[in-house]
């Protein structure tokens, strides 16, 4: 160990040594100033397969995640997206406790360090879901069960609004339970919608158009209403599925009316991650 | 490499020798015909210890045991080192839904286990991905924990080798107990560098290129120990006869095969490949012959196995090789640090992402590179045949020219 440690620091090494140290320096560096907030918004809607993850990064540098996904995919992403000296998660959002939502999330919770959680208050048998409340419990983590008109606002005025769920409501489905969020900055709303669909909507009786609207359900046959979809009249819609998965999402149906409607469609699927950038008045969309 | 003294023996100790040959003929003709592998296909009734954790999903779980490969309902809670009582019919090599039952566990894999899981979960809360797993495979050959993509471009620059635990980590952990040489008896040192050995291989999960690499440190330790010249190639048969009598299943593990042959490349031919390149700038070639000493023997069979090979691979290796040693030293002192003062480990971390960001961004990119993929028809033996006969009549002819050149 010395000797290794030695022989690094010989003089034969020197020119290597402080040839490494600058490369290491300069991605230190570098990585440290693009890692600074850039003053937009910025909502990504993941590809990670069958299932949601949805990452916001706030004008002031706030961090939001909105489910997981079916895989650990969102590590990797959470990777790129988090500057190396941190791995703070202002808000975690749980939509609802199914694999496709959760499964990313027991590791997320694991790594990361969540200053806040918010969830739907449901349930799920499954062992993924045991296993995700003895972490909740183990790690210590602040969590809030939230119902329509709980707000999040950051100092940089993005506001967090909770659409969905209304406090007492008797349904057996846990898709209908899931937690809805309307993102909203200066002019600029989107709309997350978990698998909450057409039998919840409307979420609130003082809906109104949205720039941006994540499809619940990922398109399934069910998702939307058409009253609904009509107030809101997104110009963005994205779906977020798995190509080829073994539920048929999403139904041609749905893209058509959302298209129908004059709401541009993208999905994950065929789009790859769908990035949103707003500077609270306009806004583009960046796919890869 | 340099020429072997020998005395000439004497009659008798030839006779020893033939002696010892034989019996040692016999020991593995006795253990490899007594030999019964895995069942392919038909009823299967097995007692193993689970050795790696399953991979559960909604509906179901996977898990290999045994050479088995066992798909399970998710409800059954097994985890590492349980001993597990498994029957069931095999198809194409996999069992789906056995019966299985617990019947006992291995204490000592079970306290493995945790000490390898705590120190990933270091890795994993101080580091972001790919980083982490890439760390956690560098310092303890965790290979699970990849991205898939990530694995893909590992495999496709021919670098996918730095998540092995080889030579490197365990000259490193035995350097750790010489070290301590300075303080107490050097004997002392050199028992505790064969137990560090011993304890880290096992910790790791000792898999066949880990158990290759112990055993020939354990004998260059040894060596050292008593005195005596080491010979690397001998050590590396040596470990090789070892390993294949404990367990004679191991000549098939790819692993091995891969271990054993770039371990034979690089002491045959390292010194010579350097010696030719000194042309190249010097931070360069050291890593650029090590990598071309060690493919000269491994990439028939890769062709063999894989049917493709990476092109760009020595080119790869060369340009980012230099970062695993500093990592995986860097990665050692950080796992210590962060049981002790977490802030110097955040501070380690730092320079740790870094290095290993160097790393993954380079190997990303000569992933993407398209024509570096080599492919073969795989599994076909003839090419393997040819390519190590011509390789073994080059040796003859350039040992042949020099001898002729030397007169």
């Amino acid at each position: 160990m010395i000797k290794l440690v030695g022989s690094f620091l010989s003089s034969q090494n020197k020119f290597r040594a402080v040839f490494y140290s600058v490369i290491i320096g300069n991605i230190l560096i570098w990585s440290f100033l693009f890692s600074l907030p850039d003053g937009n918004l910025h909502l990504k809607i993941y590809d990670v397969g069958q299932g949601d993850a949805i990452f916001l990064r706030t004008p002031g540098g706030y961090k939001v995640l909105i489910d997981g996904g079916p895989n650990n995919t969102i590590l990797d992403y959470l990777g790129e997206e988090l500057p190396f000296y941190s791995k703070k998660i202002d808000l975690l959002i749980l939509t609802h406790p199914q694999s496709d939502h959760l499964t990313g999330l027991v590791e997320v919770v694991k790594r990361y360090q969540i200053d806040n959680l918010w969830i739907s208050g449901t349930s799920n048998k499954t062992r993924l879901f045991s296993e995700w409340q003895e972490l909740l419990q183990k790690r210590n983590i602040p969590t809030t069960v939230v119902k329509q008109r709980d707000l999040m606002v950051f100092p940089d005025k993005t506001q967090i609004s909770v659409m969905w769920p209304k406090s007492a409501l008797l349904v057996s489905d846990i898709n209908a339970y899931s937690v809805v969020v309307l993102v909203s900055y200066g002019n600029f709303d989107a709309l997350l919608t978990g698998d909450a669909d057409k039998q919840v909507q409307p979420y609130t009786s003082d809906s109104g158009h949205v720039e941006v609207f994540k499809v619940p359900h990922h398109g399934s046959k069910n998702s939307v209403d058409l009253n609904y979809l009509q107030t809101i009249s997104p110009d963005v819609s994205v779906i977020s599925v798995g190509s080829k998965n073994s539920y048929g999402h999403p139904s041609p149906g749905v893209v058509n009316l959302l298209e129908n409607l004059g709401s541009k469609v993208y999905r994950t699927d065929k789009n790859g991650t769908t990035e949103i950038v707003s500077d609270g008045k306009s806004w583009y969309t960046k796919t890869n | 490499m340099k020429k072997l003294k020998t005395k000439s023996p004497s009659n008798r100790s030839k006779l020893g020798i033939l002696l010892a040959l034989f019996l040692l003929a016999a020991l593995f003709f006795w253990r490899f015909s007594t030999y019964e592998g895995p069942v392919c296909e038909g009823d299967a009734k097995f007692t193993a210890t689970l050795l790696e954790e399953s991979k559960v999903y909604d509906n179901w779980q996977y898990f290999d045991i045994e050479g088995y490969n066992i798909k399970a309902p998710s409800e059954l809670k097994i985890s590492y080192g349980d001993k597990l009582q498994i029957a069931g019919e095999v198809k194409k090599g996999r069992l789906t839904d056995p019966e299985v039952k617990v019947v006992g566990g291995s204490k000592l894999h079970k306290i493995l286990f945790l000490i390898r899981s705590n120190l990933k979960s270091r890795i994993f809360e101080y580091l972001s991905e790919p980083q982490a797993s890439l760390l956690a495979g560098v310092t303890l050959g965790a290979k699970e924990d990849l991205p898939k993509d990530f694995y893909e471009s590992l495999r496709k620059t021919g670098t996918v080798h730095v998540v092995v635990v080889s030579g490197y980590n365990i000259s490193v952990v035995a350097g750790l107990m010489i070290g301590l040489s300075r303080f107490i008896r050097r004997q002392l040192a050199i028992v505790l560098a064969l137990l560090a050995i011993t304890f880290y291989t096992l910790l790791v999960g000792a898999d066949p290129p880990a158990v290759r690499a112990a055993v020939m440190g354990s004998l260059a330790f040894t060596a050292v120990f008593l005195g005596r010249q080491r010979f690397s190639l001998y050590s590396l048969l040596l470990a090789a006869a070892i390993m294949s009598l404990v367990r004679p299943l191991v000549l098939a593990d790819i692993g091995f095969q891969l271990s054993f042959l770039a371990t034979a490349g690089i002491i045959l031919f390292r010194e010579r490949i350097l010696n030719s390149l000194k042309f190249l700038p010097k931070a360069f070639n050291d890593d650029l012959s090590t990598t071309l000493a060690a493919q000269s023997l491994v990439v028939p069979v890769i062709f063999y196995h894989f049917g493709s090979v990476s092109a760009i691979s020595p080119v790869a290796n060369a340009i980012v090789l230099w970062t695993i040693p500093l990592a995986t030293i860097a990665g050692f002192i950080f796992l210590a640090a962060s049981y002790v003062i977490p802030f110097v480990a955040t501070i380690i971390s730092w320079v740790i992402w870094a290095i290993l960001t160097f790393f993954v961004i380079l190997v990303e990119a000569s992933s993407k590179i398209s024509f570096t993929q080599l492919t073969f028809t795989p599994k076909e033996i003839l090419p393997l045949i040819i390519y190590y006969s011509l390789l073994g009549g080059l040796i003859i002819y350039f040992k042949y020219v020099r001898v002729v050149k030397t007169k």
